[in-house]
């Protein structure tokens, strides 16, 4: 046993170290596909890169972007150090606002960081693979590929701060060695304020080890005593505004549950890698790089723990993947010395490990291919629907509120009004009067509101504070929607399409609920969506009527009524959706219970309430069909189970049903195509 | 010098593990169009089966097998006539080593992705 696996253990090592290659090779593919594709799109990705562009844009005309006065427009929050806009900012004055620039530098920083991580692999132990295998590894994570190729702060960050664990590690003994050290850490630091911890701390303690206290101590009061003067010199430069962006704006409540969430994430995702970082903790003397990589893991940790801030994203944990593939590099290096010169066992321990790190390369990929690929894939499909949204901001000058997509603003050299997140979270803490904005939009002062729903999480509500909210509510109404991004204008530009209690002008029924999130045509039948939670929303007869519901209808009630536009006619309207999703709760009125017939109702008696809309999970709906009854006026029974909101085509037998549009009877806008789902603002028809 | 016996035992392990690589092989050329569709569906897939990312799909699938194939049967080949060269050297170990790692890699990336 002994002696085949000693002369298998090399052709083990091999076979292992082939299939490690693959797996990095088809990360690098994938890496390489998602970052062309992030350079190409010339819309905004994500949130923070419309801001950061805006300040490369003030900062190009000579403006100061870290205000100290916030009781006035631009109500704008400068929430990182400079050095990344600075670097962003000869471009932008070059060639005008956009993305690119600032998404190039990212995906350049992020190479640059894979590059210093193999660097500093190979510097401690000279072990080529492992040293290509730490960088490639850190090109897995989804947290990094997302970030890649995003105008933010991040990699550029960590590229300087890796540049300077890199440096220290080779130049030690070196004077000019300690100088560039801090130089780079000092760069970190100003490019974002969180990498003031792993990276200082770990060449701290890797000095400490190799070069004596003095030195430590030398590059701990060069690093400190610049990055202090830095923030004193420029804080009074801001007059305050320095400290007041950069700190204080960025203290924001903190969610353990958000924290916990990541933390399972990795604790299933990259268990291997986390092994790995615990079992490197404990054995010391064993590996040559341990004063550098365990203060950095460890330091890395800390700042990651920071992604439970409200509004933290998966970028807290860019430097923890940097801290586990130099963990991991080290640990791979470690167990190849002892294949090549240790025990029997230790080459096909060695293979095994490899294969290991293969497979947890593999679960990151897979990972990477779910979330940040599958995201930016569908950015990128709604680029026509952005594109149009783009042209709806361009034809209405002034100033515009926008949160996920203000960067159409931006690309079209126009300055942010608003950052809503950083904004509301001032004002939740106290630290901000919102009542000037609040009067702006009162006064309708705002040409467009732009508020952006993901599908199932209300991140609006954390942009937006309750009284903007309301509002917008109260003096806006919606005219557009496009790429998950509802569009408001002043409500006293279509007054007179707004229904008024009720009902349109004009209209032979009232309607049957509020829709103020506008109606989604499905092509049989309407879909009404309100603010509001699930369960809360009234829902109305249109007409007086005999109510039907069966034993089985949990969420649907079918009203017979007398056609008013065909006297003497029958036709049923039915009322679908009233129920909540998630527990199946009803909420059609007790007044109708299950197996109710020919229940004699009111114009305008209540139904019950909307329910959850599948498509969104958080929005209040109801879906409304009008249909001919048969001839003797009874209900088509099959109808109920087939109209629902994913629009199942009709069985070709039942199309001679006949569904009607509501328009007519309702005088809501109605779908210029129908059978197209089509989104339809909440208007009624004009007079003619 | 292996006598007679030993010798035939290397010859009957050399040829089982060219006939499990062959096997082997086999299965990996249609993992690794799932591995490559896998790969192209998250960057352009929908949720369709019409359009361009359809045709997209079929297109690779298509593009992927003949080549795949052509190498299949070239390695296959190649491979005997190698290890009947080179019977029982480094060389014609290392060169199994070499085709067992890559249809293994395939398949481990296929299914993991």
């Amino acid at each position: 046993m002994k002696s085949s696996l000693t002369a298998l253990g090399p052709y083990l090592v091999q076979g292992a170290q082939i299939i490690v290659g693959m797996f990095l090779a088809v990360a690098i593919l994938i890496f390489s596909i998602h970052a062309v594709m992030g350079l190409g799109y010339p819309y905004p990705l994500d949130y923070g890169e419309a801001p950061l562009v805006d300040q490369a844009m003030r900062l190009a005309g000579g403006e100061n972007i870290y205000q100290a006065d916030l009781s006035t427009p631009p109500y704008t929050i400068a929430n990182y150090p400079p050095l990344y806009v600075l670097a962003m900012t000869p471009f932008i004055k070059l060639c005008g606002p956009s993305f690119l620039p600032g998404r190039a530098i990212a995906v350049f920083s992020t190479l640059a960081t894979a590059l210093f991580l193999g660097l500093i692999i190979h510097t401690h132990t000279k072990n080529r693979q492992a040293a290509w295998l730490s960088g490639i590894l850190f090109l897995t994570f989804r947290y990094v590929v997302g970030w890649s190729a995003l105008a933010r702060v991040d990699m550029l960050g960590l590229a300087c701060s890796s540049a300077a664990l890199y440096v220290v590690s080779r130049y030690h003994a070196d004077r000019r060695g300690l100088w560039l050290t801090a130089l780079l850490l000092l760069a970190a630091i100003y490019t974002r304020q969180t990498y003031g911890l792993a990276a200082p701390l770990a060449s701290f303690v890797w000095l400490w080890a190799t070069e004596g206290w003095k030195k430590a101590l030398t590059l701990a009061a060069l690093v400190g005593g610049a990055g202090l003067f830095l923030l004193l010199a420029l804080n009074g430069l801001t007059q305050g505004g320095f400290i007041l962006n950069i700190i204080t704006a960025n203290v924001n409540t903190f969610e353990s549950a958000t924290l916990w969430r990541y933390a399972q994430e990795l604790a299933t995702r990259a268990p291997l890698l986390l092994a790995g970082g615990l079992l490197l903790l404990c054995v010391p003397r064993r590996v040559s790089a341990w004063p550098l990589v365990a203060p950095y893991l460890i330091g890395s940790l800390i700042s990651a723990a920071t992604v439970g801030k409200i509004g933290s994203n998966v970028n807290y944990l860019v430097e923890l993947s940097a801290a586990l593939s130099l963990v991991t590099g080290a640990l791979v290096a470690w167990s190849a010395a002892g294949a090549t010169r240790g025990r029997w066992w230790q080459a096909p321990l060695h293979a095994v490990l490899l294969i290991l790190v293969s497979m947890q390369a593999g679960g990151l990929l897979q990972q990477t291919l779910e979330h940040p690929v599958t995201e930016l894939k569908w950015r990128v499909k709604a680029e026509k629907n952005q594109r149009e949204l783009y042209q709806l901001v361009s034809e209405h000058p002034g100033p515009v509120l926008a949160d996920e997509y203000m960067g159409f603003l931006t690309l079209q050299d126009r300055p942010l009004y608003i950052q809503p997140f950083e904004m509301t979270q001032l004002a939740n803490a106290g630290r901000w009067d919102q009542s000037a904005l609040l009067a702006d939009i009162h006064a309708g002062k705002f040409p467009l509101i732009m508020i952006h729903h993901f599908p199932h999480a209300e991140v609006y509500k954390t942009r937006w504070t309750p009284e903007m909210l309301e509002a917008i509510q109260h003096d806006y109404t919606l005219t557009h929607s496009r790429a998950d991004t509802l569009v408001y204008q002043p409500r006293s530009a279509v007054i007179n399409r707004l229904p008024a209690e009720g009902r349109c002008p004009s209209a032979p029924w009232r309607l049957p609920t509020r829709s103020d999130r506008g109606m989604w045509w499905f092509s049989r039948g309407l879909g009404f969506m309100a603010t509001g939670e699930p369960g809360t929303v009234p829902v109305y007869a249109v007409a007086e009527g005999w109510l039907t519901r069966r034993s089985y209808w949990n969420d649907t009630v079918a009203i017979q009524h007398i056609d008013p536009l065909h006297p003497g006619e029958k036709i049923w309207t039915v009322y679908q959706g009233m129920s909540d999703r998630q527990d199946e709760e009803s909420f059609i009125s007790s007044s109708f219970p299950p197996g109710s017939v020919d229940v004699p109702v009111e114009a305008g008696e209540l139904l019950g309430y909307q329910g959850r809309w599948q498509a969104q999970n958080i929005w209040a709906y109801l879906f409304f069909v009008i249909t001919p009854a048969r001839e003797d006026g009874s209900f088509p029974a099959a109808l109920v189970d087939l109209a629902n909101e994913t629009d199942t085509p009709l069985p070709r037998e039942l199309e001679d049903q006949g569904w009607l549009d509501p328009a007519p009877y309702l005088k809501l806008l109605h779908s210029q195509v129908m059978g197209q789902n089509v989104w339809l603002p909440w208007q009624c028809q004009t007079e003619e | 010098m292996p006598n007679n016996r030993q010798k035939m035992q290397r010859q009957l392990t050399v040829i089982l593990l060219w006939l499990t690589s062959a096997v082997v092989g086999l299965i990996a050329i249609p993992q690794t169009v799932d591995l490559a569709l896998n790969i192209y569906l998250p960057f352009w897939g929908d949720y369709v089966n019409y359009g361009s990312s359809y045709r997209g799909s079929l297109f690779i699938r298509q593009f992927l097998v003949v080549p795949l194939a052509t190498l299949y049967v070239a390695g296959i080949i190649g491979g005997a006539e190698y290890h009947t060269r080179n019977f029982n050297t480094p060389r014609s170990w290392r060169f199994f080593t070499i085709t067992f790692a890559i249809e293994g890699g395939l398949l481990l990336l296929a299914a993991i992705l």
